[in-house]
């Protein structure tokens, strides 16, 4: 029994996409206290912005593996924060249901997503991109620009931490646990297979298309927490905060070894990237780059780490 | 008994489905014509027609490129023609106060042609997915019009522009654009290399076909033209009022290709034009109703989804 459960972990760890996106994050890491030690002083603060992208990087993950693509994470991401802000100014909802909120908006996104994928058998990009679009659209309505603030306990939260534990060490670890529990659970199973050849899948008894859908409702899931972290970081409830995240959770998510074809990818490999790819903005800052050349050299570097990241890995 | 075999024989015949593929584009445009003469009179008046004809060019342009791109199959996808275009308008508006207008068509052409090869590069020798290299690609783009400007505005359109981008010279340019791409598409090797390349790529691979090079050529031209509607887009707003001005065209152009029925080896051009009409009708309708930009945000994906509902599903797994 305790000799085929370790088979199964060394079948899990893909060490090639493990090491290449470890040493992604170790590397721009360390090159970021080389070139600004004062880094050091800063790193939680730092983490703890690669938290919201962590968390959508996985949505993004969970969905890649069953072979579609998710759209709509960062539009997702707004209309959780901007729902739950809207609510707790305008309704005065500010105690535990504050942070119920932004899970539920997640979910329903999500559900609606998967119904609209899963069931419904809609191309995943253009579907998710209409609602994505629909999102953003109601963001916008609900509220027009940035508004503040949250309530005062849970902005002390992400301030002091839960009882003396720093919302960073909280929201990794959740992300890495959360992840473990799905990997190791029989259904991840169902999501790989399902995404490698659906048709096999079919034929092996797998209903390709409501694995689909709880995928779906797991990314919406992750989406909530993401938002969750999202507003304690920025305190208020802004319209638009989540328009570059989509395309830069995807870009953590094929630096953790996911493929659009699906069937691949390892959610802590994502984590790492995520953290990579947040203190590479950070390098580019403390490089000393010219304001109007910074969008440049950011996806300069992107780009250059991206090609040596799939070289190392070998093959798409 | 036999007639309606037959009929069933005919809707599942693929010559039908293709056909229909062109057509149905085609018939929602018509249906909305005669929803926006119904609900505002005047909508098919000649004039009317007329600026949706000179309206529709740019992303009619992109989305040569994009059909060329998507018919390649695989997962290859542009999204940076939008950003393309975005800083064609910048590059052109600096250019255009010292030197002449064929020389700046040159420029922008280059760099279409440039970022468009590195996206070739990226995605078939690196093997980097597309939608990924792609949109580093356009944020590259996006840098590099803020880098050369420093952030300060670049300049105005000139007359010749603004001539270039009004009626007749604009739709003309369309037209012969697209006669030309579908010439190619149907009849030249490298249109038959695409198709080969979408429909079976082990296949087109065995057969000798240049699978990289063709891809590389694919997406230069696809920058190429999106470049060149950034020209188009100068000439009609007059001052690139703000960077990434165009970067919304890039998944417009996808969607239009895919309404006029394009995918992996399936579909051309002709149905395309189709997708980007209705589109453009669409854009008209909400400036019709002066509809605010996060209600345009919001039926504009009601109605992509309703659309998608209709005729853009997986087949079913149980055959």
């Amino acid at each position: 029994m305790k000799n085929t459960k370790l088979q199964l972990i060394k079948e899990y760890i893909n060490l090639k996409i493990m090491l290449t996106s470890i040493g992604f994050m170790l590397g721009i890491i360390i090159l970021n206290v080389i070139v600004n030690p004062r880094t050091l002083m800063y790193i939680d603060s730092i983490t703890l912005l690669a938290v919201p992208l962590a968390f959508l990087g996985l949505a993004e993950l969970i969905v890649l593996v069953t072979g579609e693509v998710d759209m709509s994470v960062g539009a997702g991401l707004t209309l959780a924060n901007v729902v739950s802000v809207y609510a707790y100014l305008y309704h005065g909802i500010g105690d535990y249901r504050f942070i119920l909120l932004h899970l539920i908006i997640g979910l329903a996104v999500g559900i609606v997503n998967g119904i609209i994928v899963g069931l419904l058998r809609v191309n995943s990009f253009l579907g998710t991109l209409a609602t994505s679009s629909i999102w953003s659209g109601l963001a916008l309505v609900i509220l027009n620009k940035p508004e503040g603030p949250i309530p005062n306990w849970y902005y002390r939260l992400f301030m002091d931490g839960l009882w003396g534990i720093p919302m960073v060490i909280i929201g990794l670890l959740a992300s890495l646990l959360i992840w473990l529990y799905f990997r190791f659970n029989k259904i991840s199973l169902h999501f790989y297979a399902s995404g490698s050849n659906p048709y096999s899948a079919f034929i092996a008894g797998i209903n390709v298309n409501l694995i689909k859908f709880i995928a779906f409702t797991l990314n919406g899931l992750f989406v909530g927490l993401a938002a969750l972290f999202m507003t304690g970081i920025i305190a208020s409830g802004d319209p638009k905060i989540g328009i570059p995240y989509t395309l830069t959770a995807i870009l953590a998510a094929i630096i953790g070894g996911a493929r659009f074809t699906g069937g691949v990818g390892d959610g802590v490999a994502t984590i790492c990237a995520a953290i990579g790819l947040t203190f590479m903005r950070n390098l580019i800052f403390s490089l000393g780059v010219p304001f109007y050349q910074q969008d440049l050299v950011y996806s300069a570097v992107v780009l250059g780490l991206l090609a040596v990241v799939m070289y190392l890995r070998g093959g798409r | 008994m036999i007639s309606r075999l037959n009929v069933n024989k005919l809707f599942e015949s693929i010559k039908f489905r293709t056909y229909m593929r062109l057509v149905t584009p085609y018939i929602v445009f018509s249906v909305l014509l005669v929803v926006g003469q119904i609900i505002s009179p005047g909508y098919l008046s000649p004039g009317h027609l007329q600026s949706i004809l000179v309206l529709a060019v740019p992303l009619g342009l992109m989305t040569i490129g994009e059909t060329m791109v998507l018919l390649l199959g695989g997962n290859e996808i542009d999204i940076s023609v939008g950003d393309q275009a975005s800083c064609a308008m910048v590059i052109s508006a600096l250019l255009l106060q010292s030197h002449p207008l064929w020389l700046v068509i040159l420029v922008i052409l280059a760099q279409g042609l440039l970022f468009g090869a590195l996206n070739g590069v990226g995605t078939r020798y690196l093997k980097i997915p597309a939608l990924i290299m792609t949109y580093i690609t356009g944020r590259l783009l996006y840098g590099l019009s803020i880098a050369i400007t420093k952030g300060t505005a670049p300049g105005i359109a000139t007359k010749e522009v603004i001539e270039l981008s009004s009626f007749p010279t604009i739709t003309i340019i369309w037209l012969l654009l697209s006669i030309v791409v579908i010439v190619i598409l149907s009849k030249t090797v490298l249109g038959r290399c695409i198709y080969a390349i979408g429909d079976n790529p082990i296949a087109a691979h065995n057969s000798g076909i240049p699978m990289n090079l063709i891809a590389v050529i694919v997406y230069s031209l696809s920058g190429a033209l999106g470049a060149l509607s950034g020209l188009f887009l100068l000439g009609f707003i007059l001052i690139p009022s703000r960077y990434g001005f165009a970067s919304g065209y890039s998944l417009q152009a996808v969607v239009a290709a895919i309404l006029g029925g394009v995918s992996a080896g399936r579909g051309n051009y002709i149905g395309a034009v189709g997708g980007v009409l209705v589109l453009t009708v669409l854009d008209s309708f909400f400036t019709i109703f002066n509809i605010p930009e996060a209600e345009r945000m919001m039926l504009y994906g009601i109605t992509l989804a309703i659309i998608l509902l209709v005729y853009g599903r997986r087949e079913k797994l149980r055959k």
